[in-house]
């Protein structure tokens, strides 16, 4: 549903977005990811048709120009600060682009907000603030919301409201933007990851591709551990042991899975070893930098 | 379009500066009332309303624009409106309606100032040369109405110039107070210029006067349809320009 064919952004005369390229297919829900600065709010803004920019943004086939944003009628988003008018409650905030009460109230009750939707929002807590702001995001049942550290202010009760309310959309159709910093709570909802660095893509693919190209180490237990580390060894395959358990590299498990059918040695288990998503993304940081 | 000016409509009710203009604007006419002698040109110029409306318009034009930007709404205002036109349109409208509104307010409020301060004296009817009271103050309203047009475009353009309302509110003041006076005189100063700087935005101002007044073409040196076309093509000027740097803004 939404398209970015070679964009590039420039501020001030400098390259902010390299040629970036992705689309996003309904109902995903997609992780821009990357350190301060690499672009992130900026290719929000871009696709919400607030700079200028070269190169072809569509919604549905649909473009979006700086100044043609016919194609954003059903776009939610979320950008930097929630968009609140601070004389106004935060009823009358969401009224403003409501098309459905019943769509605001459900809202409203879902976001856990009924005790002060009806004070004046300029009492509001950053937290409240921010809930507001993605219920603004979320209302009229957007094809795409675009959401800028969503988690932003929001107490862990709110971040699983709001995760939770994210997946349910998605459930429905909405396609997703979101960046965060909090990688650990995107990687719970996330089906696609985008990372960005110095307005490039770096990494751009479903989130199951990326666990299993980024894990490089795998668990191996085996019924003989003193026969597998010999046959190992012979083999010139190099592993860590501890006890029953091996850690070897992801290229060598189909060498050693076809090895252990040779001897008819058996597993018991071969699983990839847990890695943290952030240390995952910094290294593929380090290793772009150190390439580059 | 209807969008727009639905969403501009509602806000602009809804934020303190909508009642509290209608309020200064009552109080100011209240201290002229008081302040000064009761004469029928302190009713045909409607207590000094002539004179506070642009003042209050401009200071209320370049802060319905301000607030977007300083409430960090106009990326959700900017993405959510089909171009940068309807918006810029939208709140020149309702600032334009706006007007329309405190001139009506100023002209019942000036009925009844007058009832209050002179009973039957001083009656609508009264006829002050070829014209009735009522038709000069009508007249003076209306050419209070076009100076509005110029002093809302001005006001929006000055806010995307100068992102600074408290300065394009002391413009508006130094226009409302010292623009005909300087205007005059640098006419007066350059007699042999004075066909060509009768054209400056400053000497627009006379369009709330001589309407009524025909002395006052005199000093403007522009007659009544070349002060309505000369303010009315600044206003289109300005509304470009406005325009133009509101496009150009990044957010």
């Amino acid at each position: 549903m939404l398209e970015l064919h070679h964009v590039d952004t420039f501020i001030h005369h400098h390259r902010i977005i390299d040629h970036v390229s992705f689309s996003i297919e309904p109902g995903s829900i997609v992780g821009l990811i990357g350190p301060n600065g690499a672009g992130k709010t900026t290719i929000m803004k871009t696709i919400l048709g607030l700079t200028k920019f070269t190169g072809q943004i569509s919604i549905d086939q649909q473009p979006i120009t700086e100044n043609d944003h016919h194609a954003l009628a059903s776009v939610g988003a979320l950008i930097e600060h929630p968009a609140i008018y601070p004389f106004l409650t935060g009823r009358q905030n969401l009224v403003l682009y409501a098309h459905d009460p019943h769509d605001l109230e459900n809202l409203v009750r879902i976001l856990q907000m009924t005790n002060y939707i009806d004070h004046p929002s300029k009492g509001y807590s950053l937290g409240m603030k921010q809930k507001l702001g993605i219920a603004i995001a979320l209302l009229n049942h957007p094809r795409l919301v675009i959401l800028d550290e969503p988690m932003n202010g929001l107490d862990v009760e709110a971040t699983i409201c709001v995760r939770q309310l994210i997946q349910h959309y998605a459930d429905q159709g909405t396609a997703f933007l979101i960046s965060s910093h909090i990688l650990s709570e995107l990687q719970k909802v996330m089906t696609q990851v985008i990372l960005i660095n110095q307005g490039r893509v770096i990494v751009n693919q479903p989130i199951a591709d990326f666990n299993r190209l980024n894990h490089q180490d795998y668990h191996l237990t085996v019924e003989d551990p003193t026969v597998t580390a010999q046959l190992l060894t012979s083999h010139h395959i190099p592993f860590k042991r501890n006890d029953h358990q091996f850690v070897v590299d992801r290229h060598t498990i189909f060498t050693i899975q076809d090895l252990f059918a040779e001897h008819h040695l058996y597993l018991q288990e071969l699983a990839p070893v847990e890695t943290n998503f952030e240390q995952i993304i910094v290294r593929i940081l380090d290793e772009q930098r150190r390439s580059a | 379009m209807k969008t727009s000016l639905r969403t501009e409509y509602y806000k602009f009710i809804h934020q303190k500066a909508f009642p509290v203009s209608l309020l200064v604007l009552l109080l100011l006419m209240v201290y002229s009332a008081l302040t000064a002698k009761l004469t029928t040109t302190q009713i045909i110029f409607e207590f000094g309303a002539v004179q506070w409306i642009p003042i209050i318009l401009i200071a209320m034009s370049s802060d319905f624009f301000a607030m977007e930007y300083r409430h960090h709404t106009i990326s959700l205002l900017l993405y959510k409106n089909p171009n940068k036109w309807q918006i810029y349109c939208a709140k020149l409208l309702i600032i334009i309606l706006h007007s329309l509104i405190l001139s009506l307010v100023a002209t019942s409020f000036t009925v009844l100032l007058k009832w209050l301060l002179a009973g039957h004296r001083y009656h609508l009817l009264t006829q002050l040369g070829q014209q009735t009271l009522l038709s000069s103050m009508l007249a003076n309203i209306g050419g209070t109405l076009i100076y509005a047009l110029f002093i809302v475009t001005l006001g929006f353009m000055l806010i995307m110039l100068l992102h600074l309302n408290a300065a394009v509110i002391g413009i508006g003041l130094a226009l409302g107070f010292l623009g005909a006076g300087f205007s005059v005189a640098l006419m007066t100063a350059l007699p042999s210029l004075s066909h060509v700087i009768r054209w400056n935005p400053l000497n627009m101002i006379f369009v709330t006067s001589q309407l009524v007044n025909p002395l006052y073409s005199q000093a403007s040196h522009l007659s009544n349809p070349q002060i309505i076309s000369g303010t009315l093509i600044y206003a289109l000027l300005f509304t470009l320009i406005g325009y133009l740097l509101f496009k150009r803004r990044r957010v």
